[in-house]
């Protein structure tokens, strides 16, 4: 089964996605913090990551720039997600290669579409 | 205006009682008259007994090192207007600055020609030497006319007076059009300073707006996302499979969860709109790609409420404009013809080429309640709804859809318009210049 690490900072948000992710028949891993964030990534190399842009400890893109210079998670797919309609975090998370965005509330399709397109094309930036 | 306090003098018996109290005095009223209640109330002068009031007679200072001018000019003024004008005199440049330094003077009259400089060196100095309230300056000269008048107002007076034309009516004019134009001028740089204040505070207040809305946004969308997610999982069996009615209160439940995120998107767009923060990304866009896109997003709701959507009229052209914008305004007309139109009825968007083939106009017109006329002018207001509307549909939504509607077309350089009659229909429309190509 292909890793997921979910950095989510609310608690239901974070089952609710947990649950919907090992439907999807992923290993899921999970974070609350950035702080903690390294750690679970170094500890689970994960295929992939869903990162919360607002996050206890520092914000999703410290998370991401720290996560492109570990060597072991450069190249690992990220999708970044929030309810934030600041156009300037789309156009941060556009600027990360290997990324998509997902504004919540999103369908269980659309994140469905994201997990897949970021785990089968690893060059392409994706934006939902 | 110095104020001196307004002391109604009965009796001698009066005055010394009130004495006793600290009364302010204009040091600078030499020239005048003065109380000097200071020192000994028992020589007091009748003549300053009985005067004692609140001066509002304009203060004059008349600069000029010709004593038999200076006292002309004094009869000039108080002669018979001794209820209008107080008048102090200088003689040079130096004893003019003393007076302006003890007195709010609320006028100037300067002689251009003074022992140790000219009249317009007085006014640099006042301009420069870090006096507060300068008053209005008149330049007075008995040579020099129209080059001594412009180096004066060049340097800030705001008058010129010729000595050989001066006489009681013409200085008295002079003085109070001076002090009535120079009070103009302090009133409107005060309002500018209130309105730049009031501006900075209508800035912050936007931006603060701004924030809350992002914020609320937040904090209610995380929740809301969990919410939906919930019910999602639900449905598709996470805790066993639920039956057909189960599934349908489920689905209901979501779209509820969906209804909640348009409308926060709304009210955040509509934020942005306001606020100048939504960008155009206009593109070459075929128009038939804009109709299709639009009618389509409706399609569902049409089947629901068993309305026909059709298009007709021009489509193979191309418009400069933002296309998800233009597809949202359409789709919000479409949606809104759909939602108030009778079952079994038409909506249809027609595009019609005009301005002798420069512009394209886009049109969606219902046959369903029409809008009141006292209403029409409303309609694109945010949050209106129109009580008609209520009544026969209860579905209204915040209220934001046409608001934004009519933002986008503005940026893109148009005019949202609405024809309507009361139980016949509604025609909504704009136009969009063709693309330089199609012209």
């Amino acid at each position: 089964m292909k890793k997921v690490l979910l950095i989510e900072d609310d608690a239901k948000l974070s089952l609710a996605l947990q649950m919907r992710l090992k439907m999807m028949k992923y290993d899921v891993a999970c974070s609350v913090d950035a702080v903690r964030a390294m750690d679970e990534a170094n500890r689970h190399q994960p295929e992939l990551v869903i990162l919360d842009i607002n996050l206890p400890g520092g914000n999703g893109f410290v998370v991401a720039e720290r996560l492109r210079k570990n060597i072991s998670t450069m190249s690992t797919p990220i999708i970044f997600i929030t309810a934030s309609e600041k156009p300037e975090y789309r156009q941060q998370a556009n600027n990360i290669p290997q990324s998509a965005f997902l504004l919540k509330p999103f369908s269980a399709a659309q994140l469905a579409d994201a997990v897949s397109r970021c785990l089968n094309d690893d060059d392409e930036v994706y934006e939902l | 205006m110095k104020i001196i306090n307004n002391i109604p003098i009965k009796n001698r018996g009066q005055v010394t009682s009130l004495l006793a109290t600290k009364i302010p005095i204009d040091k600078g009223l030499s020239n005048t008259w003065s109380m000097n209640i200071a020192s000994n109330p028992a020589k007091m002068t009748l003549a300053n007994q009985l005067t004692c009031s609140i001066d509002t007679r304009l203060l004059v200072l008349l600069v000029d090192d010709d004593p038999r001018y200076l006292m002309l000019c004094k009869r000039y003024l108080c002669g018979r207007n001794a209820d209008k004008f107080s008048v102090h005199t200088a003689g040079t440049i130096s004893e003019a600055l003393s007076l302006c330094g003890l007195n709010n003077y609320d006028c100037l009259v300067i002689d251009y020609v003074l022992p140790d400089g000219t009249g317009t060196d007085l006014i640099s100095t006042l301009s420069s030497g870090g006096f507060s309230n300068i008053p209005p300056a008149i330049i007075t000269t008995s040579a020099g006319g129209e080059d001594a008048a412009t180096e004066a107002i060049r340097a800030g007076a705001v008058d010129y007076l010729s000595k050989r034309n001066a006489n009681s009516q013409s200085l008295q004019r002079t003085i109070c059009n001076a002090v009535e134009k120079f009070q103009l001028s302090q009133s409107l740089a005060q309002r500018n300073i209130e309105l730049l204040d009031a501006n900075r505070s209508l800035l912050k207040n936007k931006n603060e707006i701004m924030q809350f809305y992002h914020t609320v946004s937040h904090e209610v969308k995380t929740p809301l996302a969990a919410a939906r997610e919930f019910i999602s999982l639900a449905q598709d069996g996470a805790e066993g499979e639920l039956n057909d009615g189960q599934n349908q209160l489920m689905q209901l439940a979501i779209d509820s969860c969906d209804q909640i995120k348009k409308q926060f998107t709304e009210l955040l767009e509509m934020t942005r709109l306001e606020n100048g923060k939504l960008e155009l990304e206009r593109s070459d866009t075929p128009v038939d790609n804009l109709v299709r896109r639009s009618v389509t997003s409706v399609a569902d709701l049409a089947r629901i409420r068993k309305v026909r959507v059709y298009q007709v009229g021009d489509t193979n052209v191309e418009v400069l404009a933002d296309p998800d914008r233009i597809v949202q305004v359409l789709s919000n007309l479409l949606h809104n013809a759909v939602k108030f139109s009778k079952e079994d009825s038409d909506v249809v968007l027609s595009t019609q080429l005009c301005d002798s083939g420069n512009q394209i106009e886009f049109c969606v017109t219902d046959s369903g309640c029409g809008i009141a006329e006292d209403e029409r002018s409303s309609v694109f207001d945010r949050l209106f709804q129109s009580e008609h509307q209520r009544s026969q549909s209860s579905a209204c939504g915040l209220g934001l859809g046409l608001a934004i509607a009519k933002h986008i077309v503005e940026l893109h350089d148009s005019v949202l318009k609405l024809k309507s009659e009361l139980n016949v229909g509604s025609s909504f429309y704009f136009r969009l210049a063709l693309n330089s190509r199609n012209i």
